[in-house]
């Protein structure tokens, strides 16, 4: 606890991320017990109706609550970002860890489908998958889960080179620390503040991808929420409702900005705490 | 050496399908004699390996196939499409370089203290704006509030020139609008980085006034980490154009590559994806180049390796 205090004292950007995140996850958290209306439940005399005190931001076309489904669709949000940072820290960061340990072909192969995963932009490579697999919930989050895994790696290889070449590392090899030990005891501690910056902008970047894809409609399909698809409903009745469309996007820039925010803090601390 | 792995990948994530294409033609039940005719019209009858040469040696004439839902060549399709994408992102890149170039000195001229930090948030809220959510605020503030530009719909710059111009402001300004978020971020934190530099000192105590130090010597070498970046800013504004021509409805790639998906025409999207993939493999290129080109010291590095 007073470490996370003296976070916050030092880094603005920390503290301000973090109490984003933390206020949207509050929502998630509750929408799973309590939301101020069923966020399915269409009703036919309350349609496109204006923030009220009922309605605290409207009603959508289908007479459905926003603020309710603004809370339901958060799910989704946290849920394929946390998919992505899973996938991306169990299976890139092995991976890039053992590729800049061990080097050589494996290395060489890796690092080279790497570099043609980076020349295709990562929606398209998501709408890729989803062109073969289809869309849908199941398909967007495997995609995104997937497409994160090169900038994990990345990150992992550069540093375990880095490490590698430490006299303390040396040391390790000499007396005979098996390899394995040493990725798993020894280089993989040392990561945790690079993969701390990598997950918080490796989520952000997976929440405005899912939101991108929803938008478009080849993402997460009805009945699943999702703020990219609210946005696009909302962009049909700009003219009569344009209320709806300030929820949504709201709730994705606050969510990007705060793991923005987040990682750009702990890449401060740590940058202060290695000049100490 | 990348293109060739990009090919590779997009073939053969194509080739992971669930499913039988020709079945999913001809239905379950379709007549094995018709069935084995269309297999091999697709020449879906030979092994993968040879189906991606057959495919590379296409590629090299410039034959992408053919696409299902239209019945046309691929090539030509996107050949029609491509226009408007390419208006759309060279205008986008133009917005950038207007807007972020000029911003980025004057504020590194101008902020010292709190309002260095406001200037970071307010980047930082730039890039977090997804380009969509941006293009409906402004279509909400000019379009509907205001009604000065057109909400969307597409006028072909032959037919109406000015009806051109103001049909792309909106989504111009919407693809740039993180990008510019991002290179005033670099090119601000870069400029004052420079400006604490020794060479700076002495160009001071030499009598040099301010504006000579900073355009004769600091900028120069403030654009190179903002160079760098701008690989990141050509796959923005591709994948952002690709999205936001959606929004405004403009026939492009986007368009197109939304119309295959949905109908799962996969020659199509193969291509686009190819196409869109080499466009970027080239744009990384050109800015390895263009660093060379402009840092001696990069130049000297690679001449030596």
């Amino acid at each position: 606890m007073r470490t996370l205090r003296s976070f916050e004292k030092r880094s603005p950007s920390f503290a301000i991320g973090s109490s984003m995140i933390a206020f949207l996850l509050g929502f998630m958290v509750l929408s799973f017990f309590w939301t101020p209306y069923p966020p399915n439940n269409p009703s036919a005399l309350q349609q496109l109706q204006a923030p009220s005190f009922l309605h605290w931001l409207g009603t959508d076309h289908l007479g459905r609550d926003v603020f309710s489904r603004l809370m339901m669709a958060s799910q989704t949000a946290f849920l394929v970002g946390s998919a992505s940072v899973a996938t991306g820290s169990l299976i890139g960061v092995p991976l890039g860890l053992a590729c800049g340990y061990y080097g050589g072909w494996f290395d060489l192969v890796i690092v080279r489908i790497l570099d043609a995963m980076k020349a295709i932009p990562s929606l398209l490579l998501a709408l890729m998958l989803i062109s073969v697999f289809g869309s849908g919930m199941t398909v967007t989050v495997f995609a995104i889960a997937v497409l994160s895994i090169p900038l994990y790696a990345r990150m992992a290889r550069s540093s375990a080179m880095q490490l590698k070449n430490l006299d303390y590392m040396q040391w390790t090899q000499l007396i005979g620390i098996g390899s394995g030990r040493i990725l798993f005891h020894h280089l993989l501690p040392n990561l945790r503040s690079s993969l701390l910056v990598t997950a918080s902008l490796g989520f952000a970047n997976a929440v405005l991808t899912e939101a991108g894809l929803s938008y478009l409609g080849l993402g997460v399909q009805p009945p699943d929420p999702s703020w990219g698809k609210m946005l696009s409903e909302a962009q049909n009745y700009l003219f009569n409702a344009p209320w709806l469309a300030i929820g949504s996007g709201l709730s994705i820039t606050l969510l990007v900005l705060g793991f923005n925010l987040l990682g750009d803090g702990l890449r401060d601390l740590g940058d202060r705490r290695r000049k100490d | 050496m990348t293109l060739f792995l990009v090919s590779l990948l997009i073939f053969f994530v194509f080739q992971i399908i669930p499913g039988d294409p020709v079945l999913s033609r001809l239905g379950q039940e379709a007549d094995p004699a018709l069935e084995a005719l269309l297999r091999e019209e697709l020449g879906l009858d030979q092994p993968p390996m040879r189906r991606y040469i057959n495919w590379v040696v296409a590629l090299s004439r410039g034959d992408l196939g053919t696409s299902i839902r239209f019945r046309m060549p691929v090539q030509e399709l996107i050949g029609q499409r491509l226009p408007n994408t390419l208006a759309l992102a060279i205008w986008s890149f133009m917005l950038i370089l207007v807007i972020s170039i000029p911003l980025g000195i004057w504020l590194a001229k101008h902020s010292r203290g709190p309002a260095g930090l406001l200037i970071n948030g307010m980047t930082q809220l730039g890039i977090a704006i997804p380009s969509f959510w941006m293009a409906i605020l402004l279509m909400l503030v000019f379009g509907v509030k205001l009604g000065w530009l057109p909400i969307h719909g597409y006028v072909p710059w032959r037919e109406n020139p000015l009806g051109f111009i103001r049909s792309m402001i909106l989504p111009g300004l919407a693809v740039s609008f993180s990008s510019i978020a991002i290179v005033v971020r670099y090119l601000r934190a870069s400029l004052l980085d420079q400006m604490l530099q020794d060479y700076v000192r002495t160009a001071r105590n030499k009598g040099l006034t301010e504006n000579v130090i900073l355009y004769r010597h600091v900028l120069r070498n403030a654009f190179l980490p903002v160079l760098t970046i701008l690989g990141v800013i050509l796959v923005n504004i591709l994948t952002g154009s690709i999205v936001i021509e959606s929004t405004f409805s403009i026939p492009g790639l986007g368009q197109l590559l939304q119309t295959a998906i949905r109908n799962r025409d996969l020659p199509l999207v193969q291509g686009i994806t190819l196409y869109v993939s080499v466009v970027v493999t080239f744009g990384f290129l050109f800015v390895d180049l263009l660093s060379a080109k402009i840092d001696p010291r990069i130049r000297d590095k690679e001449e030596e390796s």
